[in-house]
């Protein structure tokens, strides 16, 4: 079955971008930091990490063999909607709440109001693939509505010392993890996680 | 010179305690989950030897704040090695057992590497690890990564400067239950160097 999976870079002191994220500051201050790894040249047209090698290689490659994209809308309008195509054309489901830009609606592009329903359309479009989550402030909904499976932390080692936390204004309800895998790269330790659902 | 390493507990989501910490409650609402690898401390494995490691530190600096929430070790925090509290505001009163106060943190940094010897100073506490951080004294960071999501707490660091500090990776050994990751602070002497000239 599909697996819904948190895609997210994060620095050593836990924080997914620096401070002050607007529209074309999108990763916040010093925040590029933590795409160093995937993206050397900040050159998006390299996020499908073709110029990469050895294990970074492979977990972007697994990334990129997802069957759909569900995406929090922030995430989707700093990063321009990709165009409306983030890999392989791919079926992208943005979670939001309100009517869509008309400068960001592309045909593979739906827009979805509720985040389980969202998660069921995307998991069905993904087919046996699983579906690649993307976006801080969506995923922790997806969390509290209990449809992410996993989270695969690419955990960068840098202090950024302000910025935005993994997950923000979550209930202080704990949440236990079970790690799966955990492999380095030049640059970045992968740590693969399973989101329990027990309780 | 001995090396100065922070150990601290976090869970995943960068806190190193739950919400509404307290001297009652020092690990806040649920915080107490981050110690449950402790109690694999004397199994063998990596925990065993990362425990051992810290057991076998020969100065601890410690913030004031995780001094009170300890209940001040009752004056031993292992072995009775010294223990260099880091605090504004010097207590009333002789300080117990092996315990010093030191209101500067340069002074505190010295004061500690020099009571360790060849040995290894250990830090306890995100105050001190900050203070520390700040003022380039810190050469290493020991985190025990918890697979557990907080959702809300103190953070590691928070109240560092928005200039990232760049980290070398030395040492991951993983265990279902916590990942101990070691790092070195990479430009700490570089820093100093700045600093002094």
């Amino acid at each position: 079955m599909s697996k819904t999976v948190l895609y997210m870079s994060m620095s050593v002191d836990g924080f997914i971008a620096g401070p002050n994220v607007a529209p074309g500051n999108g990763l916040g201050d010093k925040g590029e930091r933590l795409h160093q790894w995937f993206l050397p040249d900040a050159d998006p047209e390299h996020r499908t990490g073709g110029h990469l090698t050895g294990v970074n290689r492979e977990v972007v490659d697994e990334a990129m063999r997802t069957g759909a994209v569900l995406v929090g809308r922030r995430t989707f309008e700093l990063a321009g909607g990709w165009g409306g195509d983030h890999h392989d054309g791919v079926p992208i489901f943005v979670l939001s709440r309100r009517a869509p830009d008309p400068a960001l609606t592309w045909p593979g592009v739906t827009y979805v109001s509720d985040i389980t329903a969202a998660a069921t359309m995307a998991e069905d479009a993904a087919g046996d693939n699983d579906v690649l989550f993307h976006g801080a402030r969506a995923a922790r909904l997806a969390m509290a509505a209990g449809v992410l499976d996993e989270l695969q932390i690419h955990l960068v080692p840098v202090l950024l010392g302000q910025g935005e936390p993994l997950f923000e204004d979550m209930p202080a309800e704990l949440i236990e993890l079970e790690l799966l895998r955990a492999v380095e790269g030049p640059g970045v330790t992968h740590l693969r996680y399973r989101v329990s659902t027990a309780g | 010179m001995a090396t100065i390493r922070l150990y601290m507990t976090m869970s995943l989501d960068g806190y190193i305690t739950g919400p509404q910490d307290s001297p009652d409650n020092p690990m806040g609402i649920g915080g107490f989950r981050l110690f449950d690898w402790l109690s694999h401390r004397h199994d063998p494995g990596p925990s065993k030897q990362v425990y051992a490691e810290a057991s076998a530190t020969r100065a601890l600096i410690s913030g004031r704040r995780t001094y009170e929430h300890a209940d001040r070790w009752h004056g031993d925090h292992h072995d009775g090695v010294p223990i260099f509290v880091l605090t504004r505001h010097i207590p009333d009163g002789p300080p117990p057992g092996s315990i010093r106060y030191v209101s500067d943190v340069d002074e505190c940094a010295a004061q500690a590497r020099a009571a360790a010897g060849d040995g290894e100073v250990m830090v306890h506490g995100a105050g001190a690890g900050q203070a520390l951080l700040r003022a380039g004294q810190l050469d290493e960071l020991e985190l025990h990564l918890v697979p557990v999501l907080l959702g809300q707490g103190r953070r590691l660091f928070d109240h560092l400067s928005a200039e990232p500090i760049e980290l070398d990776p030395i040492r991951r050994l993983t265990t279902p239950h916590v990942t101990h990751l070691r790092y070195r602070v990479r430009g700490r002497h570089e820093r100093q160097d700045q600093d002094g000239a």
